[in-house]
């Protein structure tokens, strides 16, 4: 079979145009169609832990505000010191209500000596303050009655510290000092 | 034997030559191998096009869950702080200790012979917001053996304060219990008297 030189001219004409058709669908349009895939799953192989992360995340900040058990008593509480801690220095108001409180009992006014304050508490807009209070002559049964009804009218204060001394010059009353701590507004 | 004769084989081998073209069947060749190039670049396609839908997806869920994941992020520290100070806040009220019914225990088991002299009394509040109450009772023991006496009293605060509160200890402090120099006079005997300081420590019992 001969071919003339037409023929070849065309045969070869074909064979550069399969040759270049086939180059344009692999590196042209499989290619970028590959590259695409690639950069594709790369992207979600970023995302989906990321989206798990978040999602536990999530799960987790809102199973810590819905486990806080002490809540709702915690907002209670912070209700009632809004409501019955005055404002202002602690030394304008709290040696006027204990010494009242203290004229109820029928022990006298005590003395009233402010500490220097401990560290900032861990209640927002709250610091702890710490009082001593003296009494020079007290009944120890007097002063355990006051102290049973201070302990239980001030939820918020706690004795710290409480010392009492026997007299000698009269055996029936004692010389008291009591130090206590008790939350107040913190006003800068 | 019938003789055929054929007098169209020229025409035949031509219609015959014609099939057999390998111009033809390389161009029939290239046809179906072209078909099968689109096919598969929309195979292709059609996955790569599955795969972006599942991308764009994942990348709508991202830019809905991303605020809410930096909210959650900053509000966890801020949660677990006001979890803290909340449990803080509610423990400090319901496990406050109360000394008023201590000095009623205190006064309740001193007997007529035993003078207290000075009662001190700590509460130590750990890391751990664990109590510890530290009490010193300085005070005089008188009776026919005074030093009993005041063993009896040690013996009579510690079994008082077992039954309310925790861990309880009531030892005297070394080397405290003495005679005292001088006696007493006591429902019209003479006795002799004891110094003692007694040291009791205990955990109040947890409120909750």
């Amino acid at each position: 079979m001969k071919f003339t030189k037409e023929q070849i001219q065309k045969a070869v004409l074909i064979v550069i145009l399969i040759a270049g058709g086939l180059w344009y669908y692999a590196f042209e349009m499989l290619g970028p169609l590959g590259k695409r895939e690639a950069a594709t799953i790369k992207e979600i192989a970023t995302l989906e832990p990321k989206l798990r992360e978040a999602k536990s995340k999530i799960v987790r900040t809102n199973a810590i505000e819905a486990g806080d058990a002490h809540a709702a008593e915690a907002q209670r509480i912070y209700a009632v010191m809004r409501a019955e801690i005055p404002n202002g220095q602690p030394v304008a108001w709290l040696p006027t209500r204990f010494a009242e409180f203290f004229k109820q009992q029928g022990i006298g006014k005590p003395l009233f000596r402010c500490n220097p304050d401990p560290a900032e508490s861990d209640f927002p807009g709250y610091k702890i303050s710490s009082w001593t209070l003296e009494f020079p002559s007290v009944g120890f049964v007097a002063l355990g009655m006051a102290l049973a009804g201070l302990e239980n009218q001030e939820g918020l204060m706690q004795v710290t510290n409480l010392q009492i001394d026997s007299v000698l010059a009269n055996p029936e009353v004692r010389h008291a000092q009591i130090t206590i701590s008790t939350l107040v507004k913190n006003e800068k | 034997m019938a003789l055929h004769l054929n007098l169209y084989h020229e025409i035949h081998r031509q219609a015959q030559r014609e099939r057999r073209d390998p111009v033809k069947l390389a161009g029939l060749g290239g046809v179906l191998f072209l078909v099968f190039l689109v096919i598969w670049f929309s195979y292709r396609l059609s996955v790569v096009n599955g795969i972006e839908r599942k991308r764009n997806e994942l990348r709508i869920a991202w830019s809905r869950l991303e605020p809410q994941m930096n909210k959650a992020v900053e509000d966890e520290s801020r949660l677990l702080s006001q979890q803290k100070s909340n449990q803080a806040l509610v423990e400090r009220i319901h496990e406050r200790f109360y000394w008023a019914p201590l000095l009623d225990q205190c006064a309740a088991v001193t007997p007529p012979q035993i003078q207290m002299l000075t009662l001190t009394g700590d509460l130590e509040t750990d890391k751990e917001n664990h109590k510890t109450i530290n009490l010193l009772i300085r005070g005089v023991a008188a009776g026919a053996q005074p030093r009993t006496a005041a063993e009896d009293y040690r013996h009579a605060i510690r079994d008082r304060l077992e039954g309310l509160y925790k861990e309880v200890s009531v030892v005297f402090d070394a080397n405290s219990l003495e005679d005292g120099a001088e006696n007493v006079t006591y429902h019209g005997q003479t006795l002799g008297t004891a110094t003692f300081r007694i040291r009791v420590q205990f955990t109040p019992k947890s409120a909750r």
